[in-house]
């Protein structure tokens, strides 16, 4: 499994034991960054970051550049460390760069690569082009390092193992509150635990009052609170919300946009689980983060697709007026909760 | 405002300033020239932020042919300016600002009327302490930078490589310059007093500042005042003020680069060596890899490019005379090219450690005030 063989590669560029190519191929930004300090702390001395490192960004430099680096004996110490950071050219994506004219010099470097160079080729995309030959190339020649996101699961026990190696516990309400604030992003997860080790440096215990205070709610977070609020029809914190993120400086046109965004998320699945599809398949079809489809699956549950529907046409509506500066910007919105509010009942779950 | 000038006099401080405008600023009032009159003669400055360059033409030096009827101050569009001077039919010029900045520019039957900005709005040049300064002999001065430029990086990805590291102690200046590829050092004696023989400066300059400011040196001038604050340097000359931004950060430490042992040495005729390299890269530029081969024997030394699309080259070389072992290693014949030409025609030698490891180039009159290093590429 990929994590295996992230870990393993880890392990082996801590031991200096380095392959002379290197595919990173994945877009999970705190995998990424964790291996980039590991090859620069490991593969030169800080002495040498001037002289033996070499950075090149793939969408403005030419490989024939890149190869210059990479053919040339290191300056002073033992190797040369080059990252080739988003090769577009390996993905199925268009890039600003036509056909490179070195191509064919650097799928011959590949075969025969030098031996005090460490070659880092970073592609951060969903796919890889299976036609080019370039790929076929790197299977054989390169270490593929895959650094995509990981699972829900995977990353919530990558957090849990990384507080406990730091010596920390955290309760099973705080750390579902972590996951859920974090909307189950190892990145944004990892860049929270330090504050989190400072509040809890006495006990070594995270509290969910630790979490709740210490890390921030997304605009997409407070958001879905909101809409969560609009579809309970208790319109007093509805509009309390909303008056937060007023108060927030965020414009009455993009709270209405995401609030629209995230119902047409849940009527997509809510139909698309009617049809018999699986989350990790919808979350595919409709390139969302398994986590929100999760949280959108339960979400529905408690409501009718007639409700959805109903308020997703009310926040069209809302944003019809909101563009054509029809009535007070602001007061839009609290009206299509009010209106909203007094149409029909919703399932009374909540009463 | 209003003077009327020479206009071959206004044209060479025009061109020098000119150097430091950049068509391509975040500032757009950058874009021009600003232009003081005041009763000792014209200032006039042009900068890019990175470099600035400020020039006086003296009242009192005659053949200028300077009249001053109005002080004052202005900024014009450096590049309409100079076009239309350049373009003046008489040899002299006069240039009035108007009202609302309007500026007429007048020679002969010809005028010109350009719109200019306010001068008050041009960014103030650094004030930098003129009690700590050094004097470098011009001609030295501009050897040392010709010499070393052309090892400094020309890739913003590693910004402190883009310049030349100056040191200055011990009574003298060291230049050293690297792309991580090849290296340029320089050392040149300097006479100081004994409280600046205390002191030791140690900046970053970038290449770019330092090529113009060779450019601007007349040769006529002895020597140049160079000053040095936190940020910035400051290079004087009689009617001349060179202000560069200095790069940020520790300047890799060049010396462990040099190597103190040679396995092979070669005495070669340095312009001799650049005619061989210059027509074993006609071919190798043509190739997958710009690349040529060196094989050192003690009875003969050859040099051969290839390019499996166009052929293929070799040729003996001339050679002084050769110690150590035979020794066979490939590198980038322009770097090679660039350090011939910087030594120009005199003997050199070439010392080899391994095929793999830096080799070095200095004088055949031993000495380390000139060394120039460059790195082996391995082939296939």
């Amino acid at each position: 499994m990929f994590e295996v063989s992230f870990s393993t590669e880890l392990a082996k560029i801590k031991k200096k034991e380095f392959a002379p190519v290197y595919l990173v191929f994945g877009t999970e930004a705190y995998l990424i960054d964790t291996l980039r300090k590991t090859l620069m702390e490991n593969v030169i001395g800080p002495d040498e970051i001037d002289l033996n490192f070499s950075s090149f960004d793939m969408e403005e430099v030419s490989l024939g550049t890149v190869l210059a680096d990479a053919e040339s004996i290191p300056f002073f110490g033992e190797r040369r460390l080059i990252f080739m950071n988003r090769s577009v050219f390996l993905s199925t994506e268009k890039s600003k760069q036509k056909n490179d004219p070195d191509l064919a010099d650097f799928e011959h470097y590949l075969q025969q690569p030098s031996e005090s160079t460490v070659l880092v080729i970073y592609a951060p995309y969903e796919k890889l082009d299976q036609r080019k030959k370039i790929n076929k190339l790197l299977k054989k020649s390169a270490v593929l390092i895959d650094v995509q996101p990981l699972k829900e699961r995977d990353v919530q026990k990558y957090i849990r193992d990384t507080i406990n190696n730091e010596g920390y516990n955290i309760s099973p309400e705080a750390f579902e509150k972590l996951i859920q604030l974090t909307d189950a992003n190892l990145s944004t997860a990892i860049g929270e635990l330090p504050k989190l080790f400072l509040y809890a440096q006495e006990n070594r215990k995270i509290t969910v009052a630790a979490v709740e205070a210490l890390v921030p709610k997304s605009l997409e977070q407070n958001i879905f609170a909101l809409n969560e609020s609009v579809l309970k029809k208790d319109t007093a914190h509805a509009l309390s919300l909303y008056q937060d993120l007023l108060l927030q400086k965020e414009d009455p046109i993009k709270i209405n946009a995401i609030m629209a965004g995230q119902f047409r998320l849940l009527i997509q699945v809510q139909m698309l689980l009617k049809k018999g599809f699986q989350q990790s398949e919808i979350g595919k079809m409709l390139k969302v983060h398994p986590y929100r489809i999760k949280l959108a699956a339960q979400q529905i549950r408690k409501f009718d697709s007639k409700t959805l529907l109903s308020a997703y046409e009310g926040l069209i509506e809302t944003e019809y007026h909101l563009k054509t500066g029809q009535g007070d910007r602001k007061m839009q919105f609290e009206l299509f909760v009010l209106s909203f509010a007094n149409k029909g009942n919703s399932k009374k779950i909540f009463s | 405002m209003k003077f009327t000038i020479k206009r071959t006099a206004f044209l060479n401080r025009l061109a020098d300033v000119q150097r430091a405008i950049s068509s391509r600023t975040t500032i757009p009032i950058l874009t021009g020239i600003k232009i003081i009159a005041d009763r000792d003669g014209l200032t006039l400055t042009g900068s890019d932020s990175d470099i600035s360059i400020e020039a006086f033409i003296p009242i009192e030096e005659e053949s200028n042919q300077l009249e001053i009827e109005e002080t004052g101050a202005i900024v014009l569009q450096a590049r309409f300016f100079n076009e239309i001077v350049r373009k003046l039919p008489e040899e002299t010029m006069t240039v009035e600002v108007l009202d609302r900045f309007q500026t007429s520019i007048t020679s002969a039957s010809a005028s010109f009327t350009i719109n200019g900005i306010d001068a008050n709005n041009y960014p103030h040049l650094p004030v930098i302490d003129e009690n700590e300064s050094f004097h470098l002999p011009v001609n030295l001065f501009k050897q040392v930078i010709n010499q070393t430029v052309i090892a400094a990086s020309s890739h913003e990805s590693r910004p402190i490589l883009t310049g030349i590291n100056i040191v200055i102690e011990n009574e003298q200046l060291l230049a050293v310059a690297t792309d991580s590829h090849r290296l340029s050092q320089r050392v040149i004696p300097l006479s100081m007093t004994p409280e600046q023989a205390q002191k030791t400066y140690n900046v970053v300059i970038p290449a770019k500042s330092l090529i113009e400011l060779a450019k601007t040196l007349e040769d006529t001038a002895e020597t140049i005042e160079m000053m040095v604050t936190e940020n910035q340097v400051l290079f004087k000359t009689e009617n001349l003020y060179f202000y560069s931004r200095l790069l940020e950060g520790r300047y890799p430490d060049t010396n462990r680069l040099i190597p103190d042992q040679t396995a092979t040495s070669v005495e070669f005729d340095a312009h001799t060596l650049l005619g061989s390299i210059e027509r074993a890269s006609l071919l190798s530029h043509e190739g997958k890899n710009n690349v040529v081969k060196l094989s050192v024997n003690p009875d003969r030394i050859k040099i051969s490019g290839n390019s499996p699309e166009v052929g293929n080259v070799e040729e003996e070389v001339a050679f002084k005379s050769m110690t150590g072992e035979s020794i066979d290693l490939s590198f980038n014949p322009d770097y090679m090219k660039d350090a011939l030409r910087a030594f120009g025609q005199m003997d050199i030698k070439v010392k080899f450690t391994s095929p793999v490891r830096p080799f070095i180039l200095v004088p055949a009159a031993e000495g380390k005030e000139f060394i120039q290093l460059i790195t082996p590429v391995r082939t296939f």
